[in-house]
């Protein structure tokens, strides 16, 4: 339980940060506060900030809510027992690690700078990964799957 | 269980009403520092370098207006779009074109790639008297141009709306003509300290980020009544 509270938390704090990010892509903040790194606006303002037509800030903070929402519904106590919200968790943030690689990759070897909004959103959701994946093995070794417990009692 | 769960929503809460208030909070005092946040500047000591010539920037207007407004920018950051949509137009038919200011464009790319290709699209059209529309153009769809897989195809449909010649618009931007004035800009912007975009210079005092046309025309008309 407290392993989901924790991607609740993880999931709300990459939702601020992508709805800052999509604020400034969006031109509602002049430029993006940069003191740790250099280069956030330059990082925001490539082309690679857009997929397919949409800000990825955008699109983060849509992953980040739907991460948010799964996490919330698995703490309800129909829930609690059960394994499907850590696989779904799993396979959406997997998804996100690996878009995730695709942008660091991009903004270390195309835009040659690092955006540190950027990177607070990448290691939220490689950390909300490991803990989705942790879920489902502890699961496994409890055998206390919401699957495996349904297809029992059939 | 219950009382912990009602502490954990509860946390959640405060997380999100404090993360939520802290970007209201930038949003604003962003909207208000660029309106009234004008300050003097201080050039950074150049040692061992001249400062790149002022020449290096794109005129408009009168060489004796009382007010000179020079802005870095980047065509491919958001901000310096929504000021060459929204703002400089008006200023430009109430101060520029009246005589009463003298604006001057200095490429700030931020990165290579679009935002240099924008910069030298712009110069190029300007050997056909079209830079500041062509600058209009490129700033308000920076993102479809920016990007296409094939921005100069882009560019090119633009110069054709525009009734320049496309052809030669592309053949200046292939040859680089322009390449290192716009580099030279950069540089000047670098000397200056400069790490944002917009920038903007209203006689010497500087204001970073997004101006609305009240913003800026405040600080010029103050300027005006300095003479």
């Amino acid at each position: 339980m407290n392993r989901r509270r924790a991607i609740a938390v993880l999931a709300l704090l990459g939702l601020l940060d992508s709805v800052y990010l999509l604020l400034a892509k969006l031109g509602y903040i002049g430029s993006l506060s940069c003191t740790v790194t250099q280069g956030c606006d330059a990082v925001n303002a490539s082309p690679y900030a857009m997929f397919l037509g949409m800000p990825v800030s955008g699109i983060g903070a849509a992953g980040y809510i739907a991460l948010f929402a799964i996490a919330i519904a698995g703490l309800q106590p129909r829930w609690l027992d059960d394994v499907r919200p850590d696989k779904l968790l799993a396979i959406l943030s997997g998804v996100a690690v690996v878009f995730t690689l695709y942008l660091t990759y991009a903004e270390i070897f195309w835009i040659r700078a690092i955006c540190q909004w950027c990177v607070i959103s990448q290691i939220v959701i490689v950390a909300i990964f490991v803990l989705a994946l942790v879920g489902i093995v502890k699961s496994r070794k409890s055998g206390s799957s919401g699957i495996a417990t349904t297809a029992d009692s059939q | 269980m219950a009382n912990s769960q009602s502490k954990f929503y509860g946390m959640l809460a405060v997380i999100l009403i404090a993360g939520g208030g802290l970007i209201a909070y930038v949003v604003m005092n962003n909207q208000r520092g660029a309106e009234a946040g004008a300050v003097d500047f201080t050039p950074p000591d150049l040692t061992g370098a001249d400062l790149v010539s002022a020449d290096v920037g794109v005129f408009r207007g009168q060489e004796d207006a009382p007010v000179l407004i020079e802005e870095y920018a980047d065509y491919q950051c958001p901000a310096c779009g929504m000021v060459a949509t929204l703002t400089l137009p008006q200023i430009f038919s109430d101060y520029v074109d009246t005589g009463k200011a003298r604006f001057v464009f200095y490429d700030f790319p931020l990165h290579p790639g679009a935002s240099e290709l924008g910069a030298v699209a712009a110069r190029c059209a300007g050997d056909q008297n079209a830079f500041w529309a062509m600058q209009k153009v490129l700033f308000s769809r920076m993102r479809e141009w920016g990007t296409d897989r094939n921005p100069e195809r882009k560019i090119r449909q633009y110069a054709d709306g525009l009734g320049i010649d496309g052809r030669t618009l592309i053949d200046c931007i292939d040859s680089d003509k322009y390449r290192e004035i716009v580099l030279a800009s950069q540089t000047r912007a670098r000397q200056l300290g400069l790490n944002q975009t917009p920038t903007f210079f209203i006689n010497g005092r500087v204001v970073v980020g997004a101006m609305s046309y009240d913003g800026m025309s405040a600080v010029v008309e103050e300027e005006l009544a300095k003479q």
